[in-house]
């Protein structure tokens, strides 16, 4: 070896400083400091690089981590860490010289020398990179264009290559700083960068356990894996080393990407990050936890191959094992089929998966965050995310950051206005309800805010009563369900008149269906015996009595029309208990006759349950019913359908309380029945559990082949078109139009003649006899393609403010289908740009509008 | 009424909503269905027609005031009825086009309905048997039986869908859906007094949406690898768009709805007016569509019957159907297509004959009512059953089946077979495993004949 040789020192971490390296030529040292390794020859471990100490950190600095670390020519140190100040210069000796960029820096992450000798460093949480002299004068900023930028290294020619990772691409500058070019490849976290002496560039793909390999133009050359996690890298001579933050290892791969050497671990290493290389071969560490820089001087075994010429002929590997390698697809950090690894996040997971594993059925990974960040949007809040939301949930690297996302997307407004809606559409809240509409929807509203107790809103529901519909709300759901009485020949103009005990058995058989999941209706005509054996056998044992008891709960209440001036007040009535009681011999306009004789007594049909004496008989039916388990069964079983596809009993409405095979999996139903209960029967706390849960967080890709009887399990995400009020409120945001969002109106049919179209078309429900579907057909398809709905200023925003068309694509992908575009979209879409840029971005959001990324929730 | 009634079974709504989709999502495809069919019996379908056209007349026709006139205290003076042929009395003032025209016509006065409500009555109407809750959801309708039966003779330049709907979506029940059928054979209901479908993609925005489904076709090929594994929905889609944008490309489409003024005129400008102008240029155009159906609503005149200042009543009603019906017979006669077209006019039940009661109008009544038959081999003229002296009850069957009334089932029987279609087929693979049978002999509280009308060709 012609250079100096250096004694070993201690590891004492007390250690002062060190000799520094004689230059004698920065090429020369450069030479001989190359590591020559034989390809294939895995070296013991331990003879490479042996600890050599740590720096000594002055005083007055107050360190943080260590995230990276630069040694110049002459052996002087630079430090960036995450303490004040952000920057420390060293002299080679290792005295302290002095520090800068206190108050610049945010997330002060990359560092790295130029070959002028300035100093660079990268900023996740300002987006900065900046470019300082090594005496602390700042000379450039770069900012604009990059996302949490994490590395960046230098070209031989002067380009400056980024890794810009919130922005999941390689980014690509010209010496002065300007933009040049970037590529992108399924970055997971383009983590850190090392360049070769053929000016390829290296990228850390960490969370994809990579590394991938390009051209200086981008172009891919090969993809390595199969030592974890790359969190650091470094190429020294003909080696690439890596370091491994998860396990604290560092790496040593050849120019095949096959592992030759690894050593560290916990002991040694206390989260390894960036590193730089002396001229002298001396391996400076950043360690991250360890909030100290380590360094390790090379023993050479082979230092009599150092003078070997720097390019070598590549080495003679079988050209199939290369193969393999550069075409390993990396395993993508999620979870495969079969349940492992798939976190239980709480009892709803136990229940699901419990079952699977019992049963032994696969299950999808878990969705991508790009997959959850939509659907969680759409689910919580009706609508798809905004771009900039959406970009800052993808970018955020807070392991926690899903749950924060539901418990924040379940507080919004958003969240309130999609939900009233569902029960606007649940309760049929729609014109029969008359003047009385816009109370019962910001009732609605209201109640949703405050997260009152549900069975206290069904209570209200079911008891509420007085002069004028205007101002019960509540009440409002039985006023609106009435049967028209069979016109009196005495009084020809009396035409609205209301049947009371058929009314009754009208609300009976709803609110049995909606609260407590009890289709009724046969058994309001006939007996359930010699009918419904085949259909249910819970009521195929009830009677058409036991329905005439459980009608008579509300046996004395009446609805009256309201008349002002000798003319009816058509959308206006009262509602009192002061009928005489429900008559089992009263005449029936829509139903067989009813046969029996006097009046009924009210009887819970579950329980037979009487209400106490002397007490209301309505306020009595709504604390019975709400007590009963079947009614928070029901409610969450709703929920639970509206969420995860459909309902662990269907359908909701169709319970057989007789057949525990109707359920898929009883022990969930109870569980989450209990929950509910348990929680005051508050919604929003019940969405948020469902949401966090890992059975909710499923993909809806199943590689694989599905089987039917796999359904039942919710082993993957049920794939559901955007209901129609969805589906225009999601044309409304990605084109920026300006409309109001359907979600939000009392009364969607006062949408206009274009939105209702839409509506109608995609199975928006009448809110009266029609509940929402939405049936495939063409005319939907039809519709899409030329409605004038899908026009707005979004597209011209963002021509305008994006000149850049790499980045334009992105924000319609983003504001669109809520994701970032592949490549091959990319290739595509660019052309589409041509030649005329802003017809071709108009055209781009059309397509994807009309594609199922943005028709279904997925 | 019709909405009260309907409220009676919501549930039966909300199976229907499940319809051809099953819980997986809105599409699968054929795999997931394999449907076979087996005949029951020997039918031999006479294949006069190529078309098909049914005119709903929804809420239920009075029988006794329309074709099989009975003059009762209920009858409004203004009537004019005359004798058209012998025996048979058509009102004047209610139809001053069709009586001319009765000599196309063939009446059948000996139905009887299973239903008296109109929810039901309405579902029976499209889907050709009564409503069964417990497998409703995979029941088809007609015109999707139809679509999937004639799929093999569509031809390449067949771009509409085979079934066409106008205005079902205003039926007490909607339009039905393809129940285990494929989604593919979905009917494309028009609402024409909205103009849904009927826009006219011509010049600019033709080129516009041809570049702009390109760029979709390319897209869905790039897109393609991230779709791995994910659910059937996205390809089923797909396939509605490629059938749309077949519609949409194509000149013919918006020639079919394109509706001059003189031309709204002659058939009136309403749901059964438009609806059988449509008809009339689907048939001409013969695009691909060959089962059309219409609904004209709003004939349940529970009150106010004969009462002029009424905003509905009989007197506007059948007017509107007069002319409608009256033009489209006489124009598709004038291009040739009479000759292979079936027109059938089907309604829910009848309505109480004799005075009228409390409210001036008249109640339901299924012991007796009508249908109509015109084109493909109909013998004009045909009176088919006779009922009572009130229109009460039936007396004579007026076919083979002596004591049997006709049904809507038979009806239905009758359209299969002028279409080609053997109408003793039945469907065992369903997800219920519950045989469908195209006319469903058991699916009443009473027995029906799987025959079809023979008598009215013969």
């Amino acid at each position: 070896m012609n250079s100096p040789q250096r004694t070993q020192r201690g590891s004492a971490a007390t250690e002062a400083g060190w000799a520094p390296s004689r230059a004698a030529g920065a090429r020369g040292l450069f030479l001989r400091c190359v590591v020559g390794v034989l390809c294939g020859a895995i070296a013991t471990v331990s003879a490479q690089y042996q600890p050599a100490g740590f720096l000594e950190w002055p005083t007055g600095v107050e360190v943080g981590a260590v995230s990276a670390v630069q040694v110049d020519s002459h052996g002087a140190l630079y430090i960036l860490h995450r303490g004040s100040p952000p920057i420390l210069a060293f002299h080679p000796d290792g005295r302290y010289r002095q520090g800068w960029g206190s108050g610049l820096f945010k997330v002060p992450h990359g560092l790295r020398l130029d070959r002028q000798g300035n100093l660079w460093t990268t900023d996740n949480g300002n987006h900065l990179l900046r470019k300082f002299s090594t005496d602390g004068k700042l000379l450039q900023t770069l900012g604009n264009l990059f996302r949490s930028p994490d590395d960046l290294v230098f070209a031989s020619t002067g380009d400056i290559y980024v890794a810009d990772t919130g922005n999941r691409r390689i980014a690509r500058l010209f010496p002065d700083g300007r933009f040049r070019s970037e590529w992108r490849h399924d970055f997971q976290t383009a983590h850190a960068l090392a360049i070769d002496e053929r000016d390829r560039i290296y990228v850390a793909d960490r969370g994809n356990n990579r590394v991938q390999v390009f051209e200086p133009d981008g172009k891919f050359v090969a993809s390595w894996s199969g030592f974890g996690n790359p969190f650091g890298l470094l190429v020294v001579g003909r080696q690439l080393l890596v370091t491994e933050g998860d396990i604290h290892r560092v790496f040593h791969l050849d120019r095949n990407g096959d592992v030759l050497a690894s050593w560290g671990g916990p002991e040694q290493l206390q989260l390894p990050h960036l590193m730089a290389a002396g001229q002298d071969g001396t391996l400076y560490i950043a360690e991250v936890n360890g909030k100290r820089v380590q360094k390790f001087r090379m023993v050479s075994e082979h230092a009599d191959q150092a003078h070997r010429p720097m390019f070598q002929p590549p080495p003679d590997k079988p050209k199939s094992a290369a193969g393999l390698t550069a075409n390993l697809r990396p395993a993508q950090g999620r979870d495969r089929q079969g349940g492992d690894g798939v976190p239980r996040r709480n009892y709803i997971d136990e229940h699901v998966f419990g079952r699977m594993d019992r049963d032994g059925i696969p299950h999808a990974p878990l969705a991508s965050d790009e997959e959850f960040a939509r659907r969680a949007w759409i689910d919580a809040t009706g609508r798809i995310p905004p771009a900039g939301e959406l970009v800052a949930f993808l970018n955020d690297r807070d392991p926690a950051k899903r749950d924060k996302l539901v418990d924040r997307l379940v507080a919004s407004d958003g969240f309130l206005d999609r939900w009233t809606f569902y029960f606007e559409d649940l309760f049929r809240a729609g014109g029969r309800m008359g003047f009385g509409l816009n109370l019962f929807h910001y009732w609605i509203r209201e109640w949703l805010r405050l997260d009152r107790p549900y069975n206290e809103v069904v209570n209200d529901l079911l008891t509420q009563g007085g002069k004028t519909s205007f101002s019960f709300p509540g009440g409002l759901y039985f006023a609106r369900d009435f049967v028209k009485a069979k016109d009196d020949p005495e009084a020809p103009d009396a035409h609205d008149l209301v049947n009371i005990p058929d009314t009754i058995d009208e609300f009976t058989i709803t609110y049995s269906k909606v609260f407590l999941g009890l289709n009724l209706a046969c058994i309001s005509c006939h007996d359930g015996k010699g009918h419904l054996e085949k259909v249910n056998q819970y009521l195929s044992d009830k009677t058409r009595r036991q329905f005439f008891e459980q009608a008579a709960f509300y046996g004395r209440t009446r609805q009256l029309m309201n008349w002002e001036n000798g003319f009816q007040a058509n959308q206006e009535y009262t509602v009192d208990d002061r009928g005489p009681g429900y008559d089992m011999r009263s005449e029936s306009i829509v139903r067989v006759p009813r046969t029996g004789k006097g009046v009924a007594a009210p009887r819970f049909i579950l329980t037979g349950e009487a209400p106490q004496p002397g007490r209301n008989e309505r306020d009595e039916l709504a604390r019975i019913l709400t007590g009963h388990p079947q009614f928070a069964r029901a409610t969450v079983n709703r929920i639970w359908a509206e969420l995860m596809g459909f309902g662990i009993v269907e359908p909701v409405d169709e319970f057989d309380l007789a057949r525990p095979d109707q359920s898929s999996n009883p022990e969930l139903l109870e569980a989450l029945a209990r929950d509910f209960s348990g929680n005051r029967y508050r919604l929003k706390g019940f969405v948020r559990t469902v949401m966090k849960s890992s059975a909710y967080q499923l993909s809806s890709r199943f590689e694989g082949d599905w089987e039917e009887r796999y359904t039942s399990y919710y082993a993957r995400k049920y794939v559901r078109m955007l209901s129609a009020a969805e589906l225009h409120d999601a044309v409304t945001l990605a084109t920026a139009r300006k409309a109001p969002l359907v979600q939000t109106m009392p009364d969607p049919k006062k949408a206009t003649a274009d939105a209702g179209a839409m509506l109608k078309v995609f199975g928006q429900s009448n809110r009266d006899d029609m509940p929402r579907k939405t049936p495939p057909s063409a005319l939907q398809a039809m519709l899409l393609m030329q409605s004038k709905i899908v026009a707005g200023p979004r597209i011209e925003e963002l021509v305008t403010s994006h000149s850049d068309d790499q980045s334009l694509i992105e924000q319609i992908y983003l504001a669109t289908i809520s994701r970032r575009p592949t490549d091959p979209e990319r290739a595509v879409s660019l052309e589409t740009l041509q030649p005329d840029r802003r017809k071709g971005a108009q055209n781009l959001q059309w397509a994807l509008i009309n594609s199922p990324e943005f028709l279904f929730n997925y | 009424m019709k909405q009260r009634i309907a409220d009676l079974v919501p549930t039966r709504r909300h199976a229907l909503r499940l319809g051809g989709y099953g819980l997986l999502g809105a599409f699968a495809d054929q795999a997931l269905w394999p449907v076979r069919a087996r005949a029951a019996g020997k039918s031999n379908p006479r294949s006069t027609a190529r078309f098909a056209i049914v005119i709903e007349l929804a809420g239920a026709m009075s029988h006794t005031d329309c074709f099989d006139f009975k003059e009762s205290k209920g009858t409004p003076k203004d009537l004019d009825v005359r004798e058209v042929r012998s025996g048979l009395y058509v009102s004047h003032k209610l139809f001053p086009e069709l009586s001319k025209e009765m000599h196309r016509m063939a009446i059948v006065r000996s139905l009887k309905s299973h239903e008296v409500v109109h929810f039901r009555g309405q579902y029976y109407t499209q889907a050709g048997r009564p409503l069964n809750p417990a497998i409703a959801p995979e029941i088809p309708s007609i015109g999707s039986v139809v679509a999937y039966e004639l799929e093999s003779q569509r031809r390449e330049t067949d771009t509409f869908p085979t079934y066409v709907g106008c205005n079902l979506d205003t039926s007490g029940c909607g339009a039905l859906s393809t129940g285990f059928l494929h989604p593919r054979h979905s009917v494309l209901d028009v609402n024409l007094k909205n103009g849904i479908g009927g826009v006219a993609v011509d010049g600019d925005a033709l080129q516009l949406l041809e570049e702009r489904y390109r760029l979709l076709g390319e897209l869905d090929k790039a897109t393609a690898p991230t779709r791995a594994g994910r659910d059937r929905a996205f390809a089923g889609f797909r396939d509605f768009q490629a059938s749309a944008y077949g519609v949409l490309r194509d000149p013919r489409w918006p020639k079919a709805f394109h509706m001059t003024d003189p031309e709204r005129e002659r058939y009136g400008d309403n749901e059964v007016g438009l609806g059988c102008l449509v008809a009339r240029n689907l048939v001409q155009a013969d695009a691909g569509a060959r089962y059309i159906h219409i609904l004209h609503p709003d004939w349940d005149h529970h009150k106010a019957i004969f009462d002029h200042n009424a905003k509905s009543n009989h007197y506007i009603r059948c007017l509107e159907f007069d002319r409608a019906l009256a033009n489209l017979l006489r124009d598709l006669d004038a291009s040739g297509h009479l000759d292979k077209t079936l027109v059938a006019v089907i309604t829910e039940f009848g309505r109480v004959p004799g005075p009228l009661n409390g409210i001036a109008g008249r109640h339901h009544h299924n012991l007796a009512y009508n249908a109509l038959f015109a084109g493909a081999g109909v013998q004009g003229g045909r009176i088919l059953g006779k009922t009572d002296e009130t229109g009460d009850k039936v007396l004579d069957s007026g076919w083979r089946h002596k004591s049997m009334q006709t049904r809507t089932e038979n009806l239905y029987a009758t359209i299969y077979s002028a279409l080609g279609i053997d109408w003793r087929k039945e469907i065992t693979d369903t997800p219920s495993k519950r045989s469908y049978r195209y006319v469903d002999v058991l699916g009443a509280t009473e027995f029906v004949i799987d025959d079809e009308i023979a008598e009215l060709f013969v």
